[in-house]
């Protein structure tokens, strides 16, 4: 009885076609849009060798040796700091007009010159502030200590020495894809979990006498109303499962999304993310006794808000509502399922995945429980 | 006035979207108003949010973390490590520096670091990290020439103050960061509540059983439409003056009054805009069920401005995105957006509204073509 009462809402999850061709569409083209709209952008913000064209005194040694040791300048990962252009002063202009370099040091007079105000014109306003700086130096100790002149020399060489070696050491923060933009995809997928709430509402609509011919038959016949929803419900699971999973396999695959973490684990967490919306559904469909377009409009309301709250409008919502409301990230569904993402890529498989693995089985599994109590005491007369 | 009535008591009954979305709106206003999080750190810029740990709690230790306060704007609270990396992976910080115990002991042998934690992908890290040695080099060269560690600090303050080296070139001192605009968002808010508050009235008044009974009734269909036409243009009034009256309230103390006109100049030609729109997919062969039209809405609403510069400013979109969003209206509402907030004119921005028009006009177009062949 069992399998027959699966196999057939199994088919009428499948012929619901407008349900899954929105789920579908909604997540293939928001996620192609994504990546166009943003996908590049964190690349853009990487850092590049700084190009900077240096006019100076020709001819003179000492200021040879100033742009050699730019030339030199590296990186703590060795990577160079500068690419030095030695041009003509018009030419220079003609450069940082057009954006191919972003200064124009002027020695001796110490005098940088920048288009506009940026990280790498920050950088570069580091550099030439610490030649005008050892240059105000050399004064300082000729006028005031001249017979330091001797351990000048020493101290300016072991200077250049000591920014080669630096008293900073960068850490990073870990994460497989450390890029915050990847957050909206994290949205994304939870948006395309919740929405199969839809056809999980519209099954245990179509079993409410109030509502639906065949609701009345269903309450009416023999079969046990508990065994009868859960298996039903199994079999909507399977079918928005295979919808979500291969929305994530478009992602991932045809639009190249790294999501931070092994397949597998995405996989289980779309999984769970689908759960969840089924079980979100479920839960609306028993309670009260109003129709499907109102209840409908409910999840809606929760996807959304959830969405808005879980930064699908501002990637840094969630942070904010972390810090101030740490409650509604653990209630809301939205939060919860991108939180799983979020904790795989940046932390791995470790404590906060499981947290989150935890949450979301656990409140598929409140879900559940709750809509099954309601549906048990929805008797045919109380409909 | 039977159809304009009928309009409203539909609308009535599919007010949850609407509200929805209004809601959206006021408490994005609401937020970013108290958190003050228009600014998040993401593009170029001279002074960053960062956190600073000082575990040493020395001299020398207190003067970096004055320095890096002088230049930085240095977060007071403590965070767990949890938060710190969620922090910086959303950047509403750039790094957590960290002075270990034992930095000024390490400092005085020549072996101290202190610790950036950050995101490596960006050079953030790279000009702290520069920053860092400038200051700390400076600070052990004035300790040997200097009395006292404090003379030592000032002068390396002082030789740490780069101001004076730089110059800006002519046409120059454009700020390369763009802050998030909640009147931009304004834009995706006048979309989803236009949307979700029309489409289920047109698209019911457009069912097969209704639009025949109302062809056959005493009505006449000129002022069935004509009805129908003042009812979309004061819904979409009334939804113009929310949204304006949020952004007024939103924006007042930070925009003069001609800006503010301005603004709300482009938000009323964006409104029209929309509700051309939804008068198009209204008419488009679909059944419109609840489940067709939310997800109408949210895929309209959301592409619109995630490729217009809604939720992403224009200029760090690609040039292959950027030739696209061109065809979109809510580009140019954008790109209106941001030549008001850098103090351009009517003069400057009508061109901007007048190609929003034009591409209200051809949704007018294409939805008149869909209904005619429907009649047919």
């Amino acid at each position: 009885m069992t399998g027959r009462i699966f196999i057939t809402q199994l088919k009428l999850a499948l012929r619901n076609r407008s349900s899954l061709f929105w789920t579908l569409c909604f997540g293939c083209i928001l996620g192609t849009l994504f990546y166009f709209g943003f996908g590049s952008i964190y690349s853009q913000e990487s850092f590049d060798t700084i190009d900077a064209a240096v006019l100076s005194d020709g001819g003179d040694e000492s200021y040879s040796y100033l742009v050699d040791t730019l030339k030199e300048l590296k990186n703590d990962d060795g990577t160079p700091l500068l690419n030095i252009h030695e041009v003509s002063g018009d030419e220079a202009k003609r450069l940082l007009d057009e954006d191919e370099i972003k200064g124009i040091l002027s020695l001796p007079d110490v005098k940088l010159t920048v288009k506009e105000r940026g990280i790498s014109e920050s950088i570069l306003t580091i550099v030439a502030g610490e030649i005008k700086s050892n240059k105000d130096y050399i004064e300082y100790i000729m006028t005031e200590h001249p017979e330091l002149a001797g351990e000048l020399i020493s101290d300016i060489s072991d200077k250049t020495q000591e920014k080669s070696v630096g008293y900073a050491e960068i850490v990073s923060i870990g994460g497989q894809n450390k890029d915050p933009y990847v957050a909206y995809f994290y949205n994304l997928i939870a948006m395309v979990c919740l929405f199969c709430a839809n056809s999980s509402l519209s099954f245990v609509c179509r079993n409410q006498a109030n509502i639906s011919e065949t609701g009345k038959r269903t309450n009416l016949s023999p079969v046990s109303k508990v065994k009868y929803e859960l298996t039903g419900l199994a079999a909507v699971y399977m079918v928005q499962l295979a919808a979500s999973e291969l929305v994530l396999m478009y992602l991932v695959f045809i639009l190249k999304i790294n999501f931070g973490g092994d397949l597998a684990w995405l996989v289980l967490l779309t999984a769970l993310g689908t759960l969840l919306g089924v079980s979100l559904g479920y839960l609306i469909g028993h309670i009260g006794t109003k129709d499907y377009d109102r209840k409908s409009g409910l999840i809606t309301a929760i996807t959304l808000i959830g969405g808005f709250f879980a930064g699908l409008f501002y990637h840094s919502m969630k942070l904010i509502m972390e810090q101030n409301n740490p409650l509604i990230n653990r209630i809301n569904p939205s939060a919860v399922i991108t939180d799983a993402f979020y904790s795989l890529n940046i932390f791995g498989v470790g404590d906060r995945l499981m947290r989150s693995i935890v949450y979301l089985a656990g409140l598929s599994i409140v879900f559940i429980a709750v809509g099954t109590v309601l549906g048990r005491r929805q008797e045919y007369a109380s409909l | 006035m039977q159809v304009f009535k009928g309009f409203f008591k539909v609308l009535k009954a599919h007010k949850t979207g609407v509200l929805i979305y209004i809601g959206i709106i006021v408490l994005m206003a609401v937020l970013l108003g108290t958190t003050g999080a228009s600014d998040d750190n993401t593009f170029a810029q001279e002074k960053y949010d960062i956190l600073v740990v000082d575990e040493d709690k020395t001299e020398i230790s207190k003067y970096l973390t004055e320095y890096l306060a002088a230049v930085h704007n240095v977060k007071d609270e403590s965070f767990a490590e949890d938060q710190t990396k969620d922090m910086i992976y959303y950047r509403a910080v750039v790094a957590r520096i960290t002075i270990p115990k034992g930095f000024s002991d390490a400092f005085a042998e020549g072996d101290a670091k202190v610790s950036i934690m950050c995101d490596t992908g960006i050079p953030g890290g790279i000009y702290l990290d520069n920053q860092i040695n400038a200051y700390l080099s400076n600070l052990k060269r004035y300790m040997k020439l200097e009395p006292g560690l404090d003379r030592a600090h000032e002068k390396a303050l002082s030789a740490a103050d780069y101001a004076s080296v730089v110059e800006i070139a002519d046409g120059g001192d454009k700020a390369s960061g763009i802050p998030f605009s909640i009147i931009l968002f304004m834009g995706f808010g006048l979309l989803g509540i236009i949307l979700s508050g029309l489409l289920p009235v047109l698209f019911i008044f457009r069912k097969p059983g209704i639009s025949e009974r109302n062809s056959v009734s005493a009505y006449p269909s000129v002022k069935r439409s004509f009805e129908l036409s003042i009812s979309t243009v004061v819904f979409s009034l009334v939804v113009y003056a929310v949204m304006g009256a949020v952004m007024v309230v939103a924006t007042i103390s930070d925009h003069d009054a001609e800006q503010i006109a301005l603004y709300l100049v482009n938000l009323l030609v964006f409104t029209v805009v929309t509700a051309l729109i939804a008068s198009m997919i209204a008419n488009l062969p679909i059944k419109g069920t609840e489940e067709q039209i939310g997800m109408i809405t949210n895929v309209v609403s959301l592409s619109l401005s995630f490729l217009g510069g809604v939720f992403v400013p224009l200029e760090v979109m690609g040039e292959n995105v950027k030739a696209v969003s061109r065809f979109l209206p809510t580009y140019w509402y954008s790109t209106a957006v941001n030549a008001i907030t850098d103090g351009k004119g009517f003069a400057d921005i009508a061109g901007y509204m007048g190609i929003e028009l034009l591409f209200g006009i051809a949704c007018l177009a294409v939805g008149i073509v869909f209904a005619r062949r429907a009649d047919a």
